[in-house]
């Protein structure tokens, strides 16, 4: 009889449990989703910490959020991309390197790929990166690799992987051999500018020119840079196409509301 | 069944009732003028957002949350008293030796002590009530002193967990037990919505293991939350308080079961 009651009380205590369960889940959903995510979000949680952990939870949360956006990213375009985003976010050195040579295997002629190229930018011979233990099994580009890589899109978006890449050249050591940097930047060279901000570039190899004595090279760096002073910079550029891109959206919405009535 | 929840009741009848009932519509009197508690708080706080979401149309007082807490107060002090106390006295074999089985004086026990805290809580809210319009002219609306009754839903299970603690210690422990028991669900019952808030499976593993342990408290902030009067809320919100209350009665009675009253450390 003992036993029979005591059976009894089990199945009405894992039957209680079922409708606990069910009953909070329910209830837990109609906090949360009433909750302004404007208003109430991470940086709600950040601020309830004590101010010596608020960095490091910063950090781990964006962290978490973008390793989430890598697993989320349906299309190659957008795996690229969220992949690049927590390449250039971790600390980790060799999550990068693994992340941004996952990148070139996805989708290597993708724009969003340029930050992976210049990771891997003559990692042969730079015998100081952060990842050099790992060094063999990640892949290294020449500088004619990353040309070939530039060649199909515009200006405007080659001139960030250009600069990314003379940067990355002048930190190397040893350094590279002027005469390498010249060849590699003379693309820049013939053609016209279109931005005012590749007048930096064409000061640069204005100066590697006029150390290396090569004058026809400078006189022709200079007259580019002096023609590209006159342009229009890439941010104004951007934010005007932003502009008209707002301005048709407006206009597309007045069309709409003006059929409506 | 009936006849033990009406021997819980009796214990109205002390004066230890009485002097906790005076401060009780003291407290009452002088709150009743206070805003809604949501106006009482911080309005970028979490908690401010959950009773302040929007959803429902009357608010809970401020009168009405220092109720609470002193009923829940009584509840902790009556239930976790009652069943050590008449295990202690020897009280509890003369009514075993009735045609009372274990399981009946337990949820007689329960549905005192809940009937107690229903009474106390009543008490203090029309005071509540009386006094705003007395004293301001602001007589509150059905609806709103409905809303204000939907909060007394949280004592089914919390008179559940007191009275099934109380089967496990003595008197003393059990009031401890139940206060800390109260303190740690308290300190629990954010982890849902900060959850939500931080990006999904940041916390990984640890995450799993905090709601291991949060599942093991009622989750109070739940009564608290804005919501329409008799809406799908406040159902669920009935499944969950007679859940935990069902769990914890089960735990009782099960202790109560095997529970040997003759022996000494019992």
């Amino acid at each position: 009889m003992a036993k029979k009651k005591i059976a009894g009380i089990f199945i009405a205590m894992v039957s209680a449990f079922f409708f606990y369960f069910v009953s909070e889940a329910v209830l837990r959903q109609a906090v949360v989703a009433h909750l302004n995510p404007k208003k109430y979000n991470t940086e709600t949680v950040i601020s309830l910490m004590p101010a010596s952990l608020r960095d490091s939870l910063n950090y781990k949360f964006t962290l978490t959020a973008l390793r989430n956006a890598v697993a989320a990213a349906k299309t190659p375009r957008e795996k690229v991309s969220a992949m690049a985003s927590l390449a250039m976010f971790t600390k980790d050195a060799s999550e990068a390197d693994r992340l941004y040579s996952g990148i070139l295997k996805i989708s290597p002629s993708l724009i969003e790929s340029q930050k992976a190229y210049i990771n891997f930018l003559l990692r042969d011979r730079n015998a100081s990166s952060s990842a050099s233990k790992s060094k063999n099994t990640m892949p290294s580009i020449s500088l004619r690799q990353l040309q070939d890589y530039m060649k199909p899109f515009t200006q405007e978006q080659r001139f960030n992987i250009w600069a990314d890449a003379v940067n990355k050249i002048n930190a190397m050591k040893p350094p590279l051999p002027d005469s390498e940097i010249l060849d590699f930047l003379m693309p820049i060279l013939s053609e016209k500018a279109e931005f005012r901000d590749y007048s930096i570039l064409y000061a640069e190899i204005s100066k590697i020119a006029r150390r290396n004595g090569k004058t026809d090279i400078e006189r022709k760096a200079d007259d580019l840079a002096d023609e590209a002073r006159f342009c229009t910079s890439i941010i104004e550029h951007l934010s005007k196409i932003s502009e008209e891109e707002y301005r048709k959206a407006v206009q597309a919405e007045k069309d709409k509301s003006q059929t409506k009535k | 069944m009936f006849a033990i929840a009406e021997l819980t009741l009796r214990k109205m009848k002390e004066p230890a009732f009485f002097i906790m009932l005076a401060i009780a519509l003291v407290l009452a009197f002088m709150t009743s003028g206070f805003d809604a508690l949501s106006d009482q708080m911080k309005s970028d706080s979490i908690f401010a957002g959950i009773i302040n979401s929007g959803r429902g149309e009357e608010k809970l007082l401020t009168s009405t949350f220092f109720i609470f807490g002193i009923s829940a107060i009584l509840a902790g002090f009556l239930g976790a008293a009652e069943i050590p106390r008449d295990i202690s006295s020897g009280l509890i074999l003369l009514i075993m030796s009735k045609p009372v089985k274990k399981y009946e004086y337990m949820l007689g026990k329960y549905f005192g002590i809940l009937g107690v805290c229903m009474i106390f809580f009543t008490f203090s809210e029309v005071v509540v009530v009386v006094s705003s319009y007395l004293c301001r002219g602001n007589l509150y609306s059905f609806p709103c002193i409905l809303r204000q009754f939907e909060l007394a839903a949280a004592f089914i299970p919390y008179t559940a967990i007191v009275v099934a603690i109380s089967c496990f210690a003595g008197e003393l422990a059990s009031i401890i037990l139940t206060a800390m028991y109260l303190l740690i669900s308290l300190s629990f019952n954010l982890v849902p919505i900060l959850a939500a808030m931080l990006p999904a499976g940041f916390a990984g593993q640890m995450e799993k293991g905090i709601f291991m342990i949060y599942y093991l408290f009622p989750n109070y902030i739940y009564y608290f939350q804005d919501h329409r009067i008799f809406g799908v809320v406040f159902i669920f919100l009935m499944v969950y308080s007679f859940a935990i209350a069902a769990i914890f009665l089960c735990i009782a009675a099960l202790k109560l079961e095997i529970m040997d009253f003759t022996s000494a450390d019992s």
